[in-house]
């Protein structure tokens, strides 16, 4: 299997506080992949490293072979990475055709205006509508729709179902679920684990900056011990 | 009542040469969140290389000078941009400290160059004669400038509220960090705003040039209300700007007619009045 991403020994430090501690993990190509944790382990900054949001201190992460450490953002989202960041960050005085239009990019992947429209069709309704006056899981389908459009080799999902209502979290349930049939290669990051292990081929656990769990997503879900141990959930 | 027609009509053209002079300034707030207080010394720049062009060289008129000097604004501008880029992080002290030496260098190297006289360049030969205008004859120059003043104002609008580049513009004061991560130079996008308020004010300076005429102090006059006028609208904000602009050019010409005496005193007393009702300004978001 050829790997989307490679991550090798990231590391990262904050100041004083040594926040990823070796990260080595890998996405293959058409894989979805699960990291989960408890708050303040490291997976969003994990996240952000990948995106070129913060800088890693040591260690390298590869897409597709091409070694994009300590490259700028606008560099690593034209080599092929996208992310629907946590807490959405739309632009709100940008209609929903603006947003999505803004980035797009013809690549492999086949993403088009009107395929993101079909997808999320409540957006077709509203695509004069200025973003930042519509509803939290409006925006999410919104943040989606811009990194899709993208057309990425791997989409990085950064705490999709935060602070949406259980109704919109199962609508969002339903479009990742038609991402994955599609074959695009996914990372995300869940504190929701039902939604995380229903798209899932693997789950990732990070603790105190570092993977301490790795397996098939069966293993995961056939074992609650799992969960149990590194999450605190019973 | 003539009078106050003419005088309605002279700050309408005063105010929409403000507008030119400050949408600049308030595109440079609003989309990148720096405090130019340069701004004023390239609308003087623009005013001299109109004066030197039309003066000294080989009879180029107003309008053949105007892209040159467009064109000097935004290197400016760019020159600008990588001196401040260090800055951008920082607060608008820091950056208002740095810009305002650059204006005070450049009024000492403009002193060496041009002197301390005023030059008061002609305009274009054609537009340089007065017109009949409501029973009374009217500088045609100065009509045209509110012609322009119109026309850059919509341009601003059309390209802000409807275009693609505008799209960018929008999105990149919201979040920096995701213009990124959707593919785009930021650092390109945030030049090239320099750049182009930087041409904004060269223009204003060259269109101004016959009217107000280029002098040393104009840089600094020029930034001082060009600072009232988006303080009026709402920092960042280029419908304030505008209405900011207006309001100032009408203020200033009508001041002048019936208290002349106070007349300075007038504009930042319509600044404070404004600021006890609307304390972020006309247009102003609220302050975070």
């Amino acid at each position: 299997m050829s790997y989307v991403l490679e991550v090798r020994d990231l590391h990262l430090r904050l100041g004083a506080s040594h926040i990823i501690k070796g990260v080595d993990l890998t996405v293959g190509e058409g894989e979805a992949v699960a990291l989960f944790g408890r708050n303040g382990v490291g997976k969003s900054t994990l996240m952000h490293a990948l995106m070129g949001l913060v800088r890693a201190s040591a260690g390298s992460f590869l897409l597709s072979g091409e070694d994009l450490t300590g490259k700028p953002i606008d560099r690593i989202a034209r080599a092929g990475l996208a992310i629907v960041p946590q807490g959405r960050r739309i632009f709100p005085t940008l209609t929903v055709q603006e947003t999505l239009t803004l980035g797009a990019r013809k690549a492999a992947g086949g993403w088009t205006l009107e395929r993101v429209y079909d997808l999320l069709p409540r957006l077709a309704e509203r695509r004069k509508q200025h973003v930042g006056l519509m509803s939290g899981g409006e925006q999410q389908m919104v943040a989606i729709g811009r990194a899709l459009l993208r057309n990425p080799k791997l989409l990085l999902l950064d705490e999709p179902s935060e602070g949406l209502a259980p109704r919109i979290v199962g609508e969002l349930g339903e479009v990742m679920a038609a991402l994955r049939s599609d074959g695009l290669s996914i990372l995300i990051v869940e504190q929701n684990l039902e939604l995380g292990v229903n798209l899932a081929d693997r789950v990732l656990i990070m603790d105190m900056g570092r993977i301490v769990h790795e397996s098939p997503v069966q293993e995961f879900r056939d074992d609650p011990s799992i969960a149990h141990r590194h999450l605190g959930i019973l | 009542m003539s009078d106050y027609l003419f005088t309605f009509v002279n700050g309408l053209a005063r105010g929409l040469l403000l507008f030119t002079m400050a949408a600049g300034l308030s595109l440079l707030f609003g989309v990148m969140r720096v405090l130019n207080l340069a701004h004023g010394a390239i609308v003087l720049a623009g005013g001299y290389v109109a004066v030197t062009l039309t003066a000294r060289a080989t009879g180029m008129g107003l309008i053949e000078a105007l892209p040159i000097a467009l064109v000097v604004g935004a290197l400016i501008g760019t020159a600008l941009y990588f001196a401040v880029k260090p800055l951008l992080h920082r607060d608008h002290l820091d950056q208002g400290l740095l810009t305002l030496g650059f204006a005070f260098i450049f009024a000492d190297i403009a002193e060496l160059f041009w002197g301390t006289q005023v030059y008061s360049p002609p305009p274009p030969d054609f537009l340089n004669r007065s017109i009949e205008l409501l029973g009374g004859s009217y500088p045609l120059y100065r009509l045209v400038v509110v012609g322009v003043g119109i026309v850059i104002a919509v341009a601003i609008f059309v390209v802000f509220e409807r275009t693609r580049l505008g799209a960018i513009l929008r999105a990149a004061v919201s979040d920096r960090e995701m213009v990124a991560a959707v593919g785009f130079r930021v650092p390109l996008i945030m030049g090239g705003v320099f750049a182009g308020a930087s041409a904004l004010a060269a223009l204003g300076g060259v269109i101004g040039a016959p009217i107000v005429g280029v002098r040393l102090g104009l840089d600094t006059e020029t930034l001082i209300l060009a600072l009232v006028v988006i303080v009026i609208g709402g920092l960042g904000s280029l419908k304030g700007a505008l209405i900011g602009a207006l309001l100032v050019g009408q203020v200033q010409t009508l001041g002048i007619l019936l208290l002349p005496q106070a007349s300075a005193f007038l504009l930042f007393g319509v600044m404070a009045i404004v600021l006890i009702f609307k304390p972020a300004g006309l247009f102003g978001e609220t302050v975070k």
